[in-house]
């Protein structure tokens, strides 16, 4: 049996729709058993949020489709901070064209997830993640 | 009577003046020789005594004095002398001898001298004077007044009868001889004189024709080597200066001119002229009416007009420019009954100019004729070869410019300047409005008609325009000034004659070309023939140029339409994915019993529903694929390091379900020394999945192999299946999207574009995708990956 490091990771998510916070939040809790997870329903104020965070995230899952600011945004923020530098930046979003993927790789993201998310796939996804493997996964 | 002192040099007198010299010298010398002669030997028995003595003296003087005169010239004088010195000789002897003692034979010598030396003149004289002598010294004798010397008493007349006799006789033939010797002498001289005048007239004859002949060649060879050098000259203004001064230069002439029809026929206008007095004329552009003046009248008659003294012509006009013109000759410069001009050369001489000028102006006017018709000849063919290759060049600029007034603005720049028109215009036809409008036209004048949207109502008049496109014929004004049809335009004040050609493609009236011209009369076959096939190829220009407006509007349009397409199905993939996070993730985790336990019957219905879900997203996946794939906009997410392995067990986990009801074996035969490759993940995942799912969903027992086998610089999947297989007409068409086959339609399940998806994504790999089959024997589908240099 590997040691389920996502349980003590500390993840951020950003979505703003309920039912996707809702998905993660039972994936994360019912198929990981992650224990520090941080839901953000928009990102207003969001550096002033996140820098709030004790201990910062090791993980930034952020959907694009946000508002005030979409995850292009967000990453630029997070990526300023060098206290973040270690935050793999993942996005999570249902815009999964090959020019949008391409996009999100270009812009600096450390990977992405296509919606839907699945039970099946999704915690061996993070666990590439967080064994530093790139991915980018659409379904 | 020939003058006695006269001095006779004539060449007829001079054999005679040495016949009777030699025959005074003769008698002279003679009569000294007898003298002596008896002196010396018969000085005492002499029977003459004195008398003879005397005599003899007086015959040998008259001989000397009659040779002295002659030699100085005076040959009469001897004619006269020695008659009478003989005649006076005769009478001595008479007187002193008696008649009875007269030998005849000596008055017959001296008759014989005297015929000599005084012709038969002379000796008609002395044969009378001495038969009158004879009968008066016979009488004398007989009546005592002179003594008979001779002893006899009675004289017998028969003495005096037999001398006359003599005499007579002698007179006669020697009269005869002299005759028939003058005679002779006279048809000799006459001979003579006939064969020296023959000679002289010879002679004339002969130097006129060594001149005549001398003339005609320096003619010939002036014009040969005038035609020679004229007949290379292609010009026309070459020509005719390059003839005049070879004339005037060859000939010497005062002046020398050339004048050909102007475009109307009525003038001929100079076109060349030698030295000053020509430029001048030139430069004023001096012309003569047909029929007047001597250049008139030999262009109207077509005969050479020669005045060798314009003196003596009564209604020659002296040109100013040429003051000192003395006689002058026109030649008519034609080909048969056409007359092209007239050669004209002056000379400041009266009589300068000859018949044998005449000749030769003829012969080379006559070159001219040729040479310039051969340069007629050769602009006609040089124009046509500029008009062919305009069409050519419009032509070429209509398949290369497909601007329509790009197009248009080339071709009516092009046409004018090729041309040499004044203005060229193209008005284009609108249907709907029944209206010719303007749409290119050359020069300031063409943009102002631009700017002013010129346009005709289809039945305007009076305009060219709208009844060349009302007729559906071209319409030509050779004379705007001739014709009420014309539509004088401000912006032209300067047309003189017009031509518009309708542009008639396919039965359709397309528009019209106008083309005008300063000049009047230009418009003939050939030009309106190459106008005409220029209209047909610009309007072929533009109707190809239309099309080619309408298919760029057309594809725009279309790629709009597939851009709309594509973004909407994007969007439509974005708006269904995030429901389906809920629905998928909801139903699965309950399926799952991550949220509580449930019963077989509700799981099973569950995982219908993700089944359902998930297919739902694949067909969305699909459309969105190709969509993307029919726009040509299909792209790839290519990733460097792509794990085969766990694609190929990816792939097959999510298959392996499906066998989980059937009789059907999973084959693998997969190499363990697959590279890793550089592509996009998903979509070959997407391949795999499409074959086996295709593989397992036809195969009802037996097996479905799946091999990945690295060979050389590419790997080689293939996924072969024991089902019913695909016959070749099939083969042929289940690449092509939205295609099954019967069978795949039984099955109602998938779109219809995952082979053609997977095949465009192996394309776009740079890899193949094929199949090989035969019904009932199974079917095997392959797909190459290459491998790029290092993965």
């Amino acid at each position: 049996m590997e040691i389920n490091i996502a349980k003590h990771t500390n993840f951020l998510y950003v979505d703003d729709n309920d039912k996707s916070r809702l998905v993660m939040q039972l994936l994360m809790e019912k198929a990981m058993d992650a224990q520090f997870l941080t839901i953000f329903e928009d990102s207003a104020d969001f550096m002033e949020r996140v820098t709030a965070l004790s201990p910062p995230p090791d993980v930034a899952l952020l959907d694009i489709n946000v508002q005030p600011h979409d995850g292009f945004e967000m990453l630029e923020m997070l990526r300023k901070n060098p206290q973040l530098n270690h935050t793999k930046i993942i996005a999570v979003t249902a815009s999964v064209t090959n020019e949008e993927i391409e996009k999100l790789r270009d812009c600096g993201f450390d990977g992405g997830i296509g919606k839907p998310l699945r039970v099946t796939t999704f915690p061996s996804l993070i666990n590439q993640i967080l064994n530093g493997e790139t991915v980018w996964h659409v379904v | 009577m020939r003058n006695i002192l006269s001095k006779q040099t004539d060449d007829e007198r001079i054999a005679r003046k040495n016949i009777l010299e030699v025959t005074y010298l003769s008698v002279a010398v003679l009569f000294a020789l007898i003298l002596i002669f008896e002196i010396l030997f018969f000085a005492d028995t002499v029977t003459l005594g004195i008398y003879a003595i005397v005599a003899e003296v007086l015959i040998g003087l008259t001989g000397l004095i009659s040779f002295i005169f002659s030699r100085r010239g005076y040959l009469a004088v001897g004619e006269y002398l020695m008659p009478f010195g003989m005649l006076l000789v005769a009478y001595i002897i008479l007187y002193y001898t008696g008649i009875e003692s007269v030998n005849s034979l000596f008055f017959i010598s001296i008759l014989s001298i005297v015929s000599v030396t005084s012709g038969s003149r002379g000796v008609w004289l002395y044969t009378l004077i001495t038969i009158a002598s004879v009968i008066g010294i016979y009488y004398a004798q007989i009546n005592g007044y002179l003594e008979i010397q001779s002893g006899v008493t009675s004289l017998s007349p028969i003495i005096p009868a037999s001398i006359i006799a003599h005499i007579l006789g002698n007179a006669f033939v020697l009269i005869f001889l002299i005759r028939v010797f003058n005679t002779n002498l006279f048809r000799a001289q006459e001979n003579e004189r006939l064969q020296i005048e023959a000679n002289h007239d010879l002679r004339k004859l002969q130097i006129t024709l060594e001149q005549r002949v001398a003339d005609r060649t320096r003619a010939l060879e002036t014009s040969t080597d005038v035609s020679r050098r004229i007949s290379t000259i292609l010009d026309p203004q070459e020509l005719v200066r390059e003839v005049v001064d070879q004339v005037r230069n060859a000939f010497g002439y005062y002046h020398a001119q050339i004048y050909t029809y102007d475009g109307s026929g009525k003038y001929l206008i100079m076109v060349g002229g030698t030295s000053e007095a020509g430029q001048k004329l030139l430069e004023k552009g001096h012309k003569i009416e047909k029929g007047s003046g001597l250049v008139g009248q030999a262009a109207e008659t077509n005969q050479i007009i020669f005045i060798p003294n314009v003196s003596e012509t009564s209604g020659w006009l002296s040109n100013p420019a040429l003051p000192d013109t003395k006689s002058e000759l026109a030649v008519p410069i034609s080909i048969g009954d056409e007359v092209l001009g007239v050669l004209d050369v002056q000379d400041d001489k009266v009589g300068g100019l000859t018949q044998t000028d005449a000749d030769l102006i003829q012969s080379i006017a006559n070159q001219v004729a040729l040479a310039m018709q051969n340069s007629q000849s050769f602009q006609a063919a040089q124009t046509r070869a500029t008009e062919l290759k305009t069409v050519a060049d419009v032509s070429t600029a209509a398949s290369s410019v497909l601007d329509l007034n790009e197009l248009l603005q080339t071709v009516v720049d092009l046409t004018k300047e090729s041309f040499g028109f004044y203005f060229v215009s193209v008005f284009l036809y609108e249907p709907e409005a029944h209206m010719l409008v303007f749409e290119a036209g050359t020069g300031a004048a063409g943009q102002k008609m631009k700017t002013e949207s010129t346009a005709f109502h289809i039945d305007a008049t009076p305009s060219l325009i709208a009844q060349a496109g009302r007729e559906q014929q071209p319409v030509v004004i050779q004379d705007v000034s001739q014709s009420s049809a014309h539509f004088y335009n401000p912006y032209l004040p300067d047309t003189s004659s017009e031509a518009v050609i309708p542009m008639i493609v396919k039965g359709e009236l397309l528009g019209v070309l106008g083309v005008q011209s300063t000049e009047s009369n230009v418009f003939n076959d050939a030009t309106r023939q190459i106008l005409a096939t220029l209209a047909k190829q610009i309007g072929v220009a533009i109707q190809n140029a239309r099309l080619f407006e309408e298919q760029l509007f057309m594809t725009e349009e279309l790629r709009t339409l597939d851009k709309m397409k594509s973004q909407f199905l994007s969007s439509m993939s974005h708006e269904l994915r995030t429901p389906l996070n809920a629905i998928i993730n909801f139903v699965e985790m309950v399926s799952l019993g991550m949220v509580g336990s449930i019963t077989e019957e509700q799981k099973e219905l569950l995982d219908h529903s993700v089944n359902s879900s998930t297919h739902l997203l694949h067909v969305i996946n699909d459309v969105l694929d190709i969509s993307k794939i029919q726009a040509g906009r299909l792209t790839l997410f290519v990733e460097q390091d792509v794990d085969l392995y766990r694609e190929l067990e990816a792939a097959i986990e999510m298959v392996v379900p499906m066998i989980n009801q059937k009789p059907v074996q999973m084959i693998r035969d997969i190499d363990n020394n697959l590279p890793i490759l550089a592509g996009d993940k998903r979509r070959i995942r997407q391949v795999l999945l499409n074959l086996l799912s295709n593989a397992i969903k036809f195969t009802e027992e037996g097996s479905v192999t799946v091999s990945a086998k690295h060979q050389g610089d590419h790997v080689m999947f293939a996924v072969i299946d024991t089902g019913p297989g695909i016959d070749l007409e099939s083969q042929s068409v289940i690449f092509e999207p939205f295609v099954q086959t019967a069978d795949g339609i039984k099955m109602e399940q998938g779109t219809g574009l995952g082979l053609s998806i997977s095949l465009s994504l192996a394309q776009a790999h740079g890899g193949e995708l094929w199949v090989e089959s035969q019904p009932d024997q199974g079917a095997a589908f392959y797909f190459t990956l290459p491998i790029a240099e290092k993965s």
